[in-house]
């Protein structure tokens, strides 16, 4: 320390003597996965179990009992059933063995599937499901799925969850979505609106369906549509017996909830998905989470609070406090906005107002804009001043779009929708969205303009469009922006 | 008459001595002093560019600067939906999570993509304020001199999440001294004393992507073989899983004066996406020889064959690709029957 500020510091020291300053509230940060971890052990790992020979003897009673589950309308399929039941999963390398075997007929292959699914342990499920995640033909896999579904192995719903994600095959994807719900999870029914609106057949159109309807009677709810609406916005959780949490699931979410300090971002991002299509009990790990030492978690975990959304409302004073770990506090910012936490108002207009950090201003007032509280009119109207950094200009400027749209903040997105180095797209999505709110509301003076706007995107569905005209929709729509819609505005 | 000396008492004297040596050590502390100039708070790179405008003019042509607005990059990002692209097409500083360490995204400032923020502003509480290659405690931007800014674990921090980094490390140039700043952050005009280039060219540089293989094109007996080489590329050819490929196309050639027909596709070289499950990994590892064997009825004629090389993946019409048209010549042979 130089002599002066020494003497600066004694100065100050003496003049400021008895005042206690305020000190924003410390967020604890901790240790918090790995203990968690090691409380629940390292669990019972499905056998591995070598691949030894099976004796000859033994593999042809084995295929011959698999034969006559491949035989259609066999009357001993109950016992046969019962037989391999009885033998537990000794029969398992055989079964894993016919089921690969490209040589052998679709009937014995399904068979063993079958078998796999009608055993329900966590060895034979672990074999349906690393199946399912590796097998490059479609009608194995949707097999697969579809006698998972029924089975118990609840820890087996992250993997389900995330092979939903990949699965191209529509069929499978019915099954898939099926089984989540068998476990008390209806993620899938949104991927069975995809399938009812994207399939390539009427068949499996009208298997979507056929399946978001029973679904929806099963959970008492009218339709698929509405039942798929429910589970978003958390209502549905709400109204339903909570699922049982093996303590299998939870070390396996909780290995999930690790691995979003993953090097690979997506091996992280895989993660995020699991965690944000699980059921409502994983926020409170996830708020957990929060407090875990290792910056990349917590960072995370406010993540998929954030993509949680309305169904984690649960955290809305957990991620308040987390406003205070200035590491945290951007994503903290982002996640209460989605939540639709209003209670936030307040201190993401004070860190809009007087943080430092840009980082977490330009969050807080895009989080604002997204809680579309009327007090936050003035602070973002501060906060996109003039004199203040354009990006954060930009982000208050969206945010009053849907609050406050005034002809300056409306000039400013367009004229951002072709200045350089600018988020434009973002400007470009806002202006979009308030067209098409405005068109709601008053269509006879906004429907031609928000017509003329979506003409201007020329680009093919499916292809990219190059810089070229990339720019010169911007260009064009900025232009449709200030010619005729600023005069609309009132 | 009494002397003021006299008349003044020895605690008045005292007092005046007192306040002398006070008023000589608030000069000394407040007196001007040739101060360096005030250290700055960076908020964009925009900053930079008052010293450092060479390197601001390289790097506002680089890709590194169009990360976060490319239209590619937006399109395969789905407009970053998927965000796990932000961490590193709009990072926060690398000394900020720390070298070798994963960089965590931003959210401001993103259409500056990879900026000068993002390699050289130093975390809070570190000696200086950005890393640098000299020590200049004058200076505004107060440079602490930082050897990791050249070590390839420090690009690796966004590379290596497309293995770029690994792919090297596998490869004989560790051991010959050859790392990422030799190829793709050269020194200008080949001299040290200029620093290193900021345009930072690599997979959109066309030449340097030719440099890095061969392609060349034998009969053997009714069949054709195509080889392609990665005999300079110090990673895989082409790296950056997943976006980039290459493709071998073949057709008859053409007679002077007649159109050629369409390009036959033979060989691609890609790493899939996560949910391409139908694909294999086939790019092509530093210093290995890969060859595709064409076996056509068509190709005992005359014919041409081509390297071209794609930014994206995608076709327009993957049932009907235009190389031409959408992806770039690296290399055409022509074999005579």
């Amino acid at each position: 320390m130089s002599l002066r500020s020494a003497i600066l510091a004694a100065v100050l020291a003496v003049g400021c003597g008895g005042n206690e300053t305020a000190k924003p509230a410390v967020f604890e940060l901790r240790d918090v996965v790995a203990p968690k971890l090691a409380e629940l052990g390292p669990g019972e790992v499905p056998a591995a179990k070598p691949a030894e020979p099976i004796p000859a003897e033994q593999k042809e009673e084995l295929l011959s009992m698999v034969g006559a589950l491949a035989t259609p309308r066999n009357t001993m399929r109950d016992v046969v059933l019962e037989d391999f039941r009885s033998r537990k999963d000794a029969t398992l390398p055989f079964l894993a063995q016919v089921l690969n075997d490209t040589q052998q007929t679709p009937e014995f292959r399904s068979a063993a599937i079958e078998v796999l699914g009608a055993l329900d342990s966590p060895a034979s499920v672990e074999t349906l499901v690393a199946t399912l995640t590796t097998s490059r033909e479609p009608w194995i896999r949707s097999q697969c799925a579809w006698r998972l579904i029924g089975t118990k192995q609840t820890q087996f719903l992250p993997r389900i969850l995330l092979r939903l994600r990949y699965e191209t095959d529509e069929e499978t994807a019915v099954w898939l979505a099926d089984c989540a719900a068998g476990l008390g999870n209806y993620a899938g029914v949104d991927g069975l609106r995809v399938v009812r609106d994207r399939a390539r057949t009427p068949e499996l159109v009208a298997l979507a369906q056929e399946h978001m309807a029973s679904l929806a009677a099963a959970a008492g709810v009218s339709d698929g549509d509405t039942l798929n609406a429910l589970w978003l916005n958390g209502e549905l959780e709400a109204k339903l017996p909570p699922p049982a949490v093996s303590k299998d699931l939870e070390r396996q979410i909780w290995k999930c909830i690790q691995a979003l300090g993953e090097w690979d971002l997506r091996v992280v991002d895989d993660r995020r998905f699991i965690l944000t299509d699980m059921n409502a009990w994983i926020v409170d790990p996830l708020m957990q989470t929060l407090h875990e030492k290792n910056v990349y978690l917590r960072i995370h975990a406010a993540q998929c609070l954030q993509r949680l959304g309305l169904r984690a409302r649960k955290a809305g004073p957990e991620l308040l406090a987390a406003l205070n770990e200035p590491r945290l506090a951007p994503a903290a910012a982002s996640a209460l906005g989605a939540l639709g936490w209003t209670a936030a108002a307040e201190p993401l207009e004070s860190a809009l107002l007087n943080s430092r950090d840009l980082d977490y201003r330009t969050a807080a007032a895009r989080a604002l804009g997204t809680l579309a509280q009327e007090r936050s009119v003035k602070p973002l109207r501060s906060a996109f001043a003039p004199a203040q950094a354009a990006d954060l200009r930009q982000a208050a400027a969206e945010s009053l779009l849907a609050l406050d749209p005034s002809r300056d903040v409306v000039e400013f997105l367009a004229e951002r929708m072709t200045a350089p180095r600018t988020e434009a797209i973002s400007a470009e999505n806002a202006l979009g969205r308030w067209l098409a709110s405005s068109k709601k509301a008053e269509p006879a003076r906004f429907d031609p303009i928000l017509r003329e706007w979506l003409a201007l995107d020329t680009t093919a569905a499916g292809e990219i469009a190059t810089r070229e005209q990339l720019e010169a929709r911007l260009a064009a729509r900025a232009k449709l922006v200030t010619s005729r819609a600023l005069a609309e505005i009132r | 008459m009494e002397s003021a000396v006299s008349r003044i008492s020895l605690r008045q004297f005292s007092g005046f001595v007192l306040l002398g040596l006070g008023a000589a050590v608030t000069f000394f502390v407040f007196r001007p002093v040739e101060a360096p100039a005030e250290s700055r708070v960076f908020t964009s790179s925009d900053q930079c560019a008052a010293c450092h405008a060479t390197v601001f003019a390289e790097w506002q042509q680089s890709w590194h600067s169009r990360a976060w607005e490319d239209p590619d990059v937006q399109a395969l990002s789905n407009d970053f939906a998927n965000t796990d692209c932000i961490d590193c097409h709009a990072p926060r500083p690398v000394f900020e999570t720390g070298v070798g360490q994963r960089v965590l995204p931003r959210s401001s400032r993103r259409a500056e993509g990879v900026d000068c923020i993002s390699c050289h502003l130093l975390a809070e509480g570190a000696r200086g304020t950005v890393a640098g290659t000299l020590e200049d405690s004058a200076a505004a931007c107060r440079p602490v001199a930082m050897r990791e800014l050249a070590q390839p674990e420090f690009c690796g921090v966004c590379h290596d999440q497309h293995k770029t980094v690994q792919q090297w490390r596998e490869s004989s140039y560790p051991a010959a001294g050859v790392s990422c700043v030799d190829c793709h952050m050269p020194f200008r005009n080949g001299d040290p004393n200029q620093g290193r280039n900021h345009t930072m060219h690599g997979g959109h540089d066309i030449e340097l992507v030719r440099s890095a293989v061969s392609f060349t094109a034998r009969r053997d007996g009714s069949k054709l073989v195509a080889a392609v080489e990665n005999v300079a590329a110090g990673h895989h050819f082409p790296t950056d899983e997943r976006s980039r490929a290459a493709d071998i196309f073949w057709r008859p050639l053409a007679a002077a004066g007649e159109t050629p027909g369409p390009w036959r596709w033979a060989y691609r070289f890609r790493s899939p996406y996560r949910h391409e499950v139908d694909l294999v990994d086939t790019l092509l590892p530093a210093h290995e020889k890969r060859e595709v064997v064409i076996e056509d009825e068509a190709a005992r004629g005359a014919i041409e064959l081509s390297l071209f090389y794609k930014i994206t993946p995608y076709w327009k019409d993957p049932a009907h690709p235009d190389p031409d048209a959408e992806a770039r010549l690296l290399y055409r042979v022509t074999l005579e029957p």
